[in-house]
């Protein structure tokens, strides 16, 4: 799993497979992130988790 | 969020639940599920508010295209624009406070090989040109692939 909760970040072409819960989960605090054209799969729970308030966040071009 | 495909997944496809103020959602792609599957709006106490769904395609959940979670009522200006659902379980766009339906549609998209996980569209599909023309703006020029959009069309891939 990739937790972020950083600031200005780009994932772009990433395969993220078989997370124990999430395959990732941008959490409180984390801003101006941006998911594009990974590949997200067999996460246990949720394939992207945003929660608890961040801002500016951007999800494009994803299987899931 | 734009342009995604989601499908098989453990419970919805999108949660935009709790606290899941203003977020755009335009041209994604989802289908089925094992326990729910489809997108889930809402909060526990009326803090899901402008929401803007605009050309989804939601298939094969076991439960909703659209599901709603608002149990104290008090979410407030969510829109679902121009949007597909078909084969879902429990119905396609439920009905709630604080979500408004335009546009939105039972039928089938007609994907080229759902079994191969092939959701490109075939020649007829309603979801071709599916949006209106007052959402044109949320339209990306391209699709999942990078294909330029030349129609309006639901979901993640332009036909």
């Amino acid at each position: 799993m990739i937790e972020v909760r950083g600031s200005y970040l780009r994932f772009r072409g990433l395969d993220v497979g078989f997370g124990t819960i999430d395959g990732i989960k941008i959490n409180v605090s984390a801003n101006n992130i941006e998911v594009d054209h990974c590949l997200i799969h067999n996460a246990a729970l949720n394939g992207i988790n945003i929660q608890d308030s961040p801002a500016n966040i951007q999800i494009w071009n994803n299987r899931v | 969020m734009a342009n995604n495909v989601f499908y098989d997944n453990q419970a919805y496809g999108i949660q935009l639940y709790p606290q899941a103020n203003d977020v755009i959602c335009v041209c994604n792609t989802v289908d089925g599920g094992v326990t729910r599957g489809g997108t889930v709006v809402g909060s526990e106490s009326g803090l899901t508010d402008n929401v803007t769904i605009v050309g989804m395609i939601g298939t094969n959940a076991p439960w909703y295209c659209i599901d709603l979670y608002d149990p104290a009522s008090g979410d407030a200006g969510n829109n679902t624009y121009d949007s597909l659902g078909f084969g879902n379980g429990s119905g396609d766009f439920r009905a709630g406070t604080g979500m408004t339906y335009t546009n939105c549609t039972h039928a089938d998209p007609l994907y080229v090989n759902r079994a191969a996980k092939n959701f490109t569209l075939q020649s007829g599909s309603p979801a071709i040109n599916k949006i209106q023309s007052a959402r044109y703006g949320y339209v990306p020029p391209t699709d999942i692939d990078g294909k330029v959009r030349v129609t309006a069309d639901a979901g993640a891939f332009a036909f």
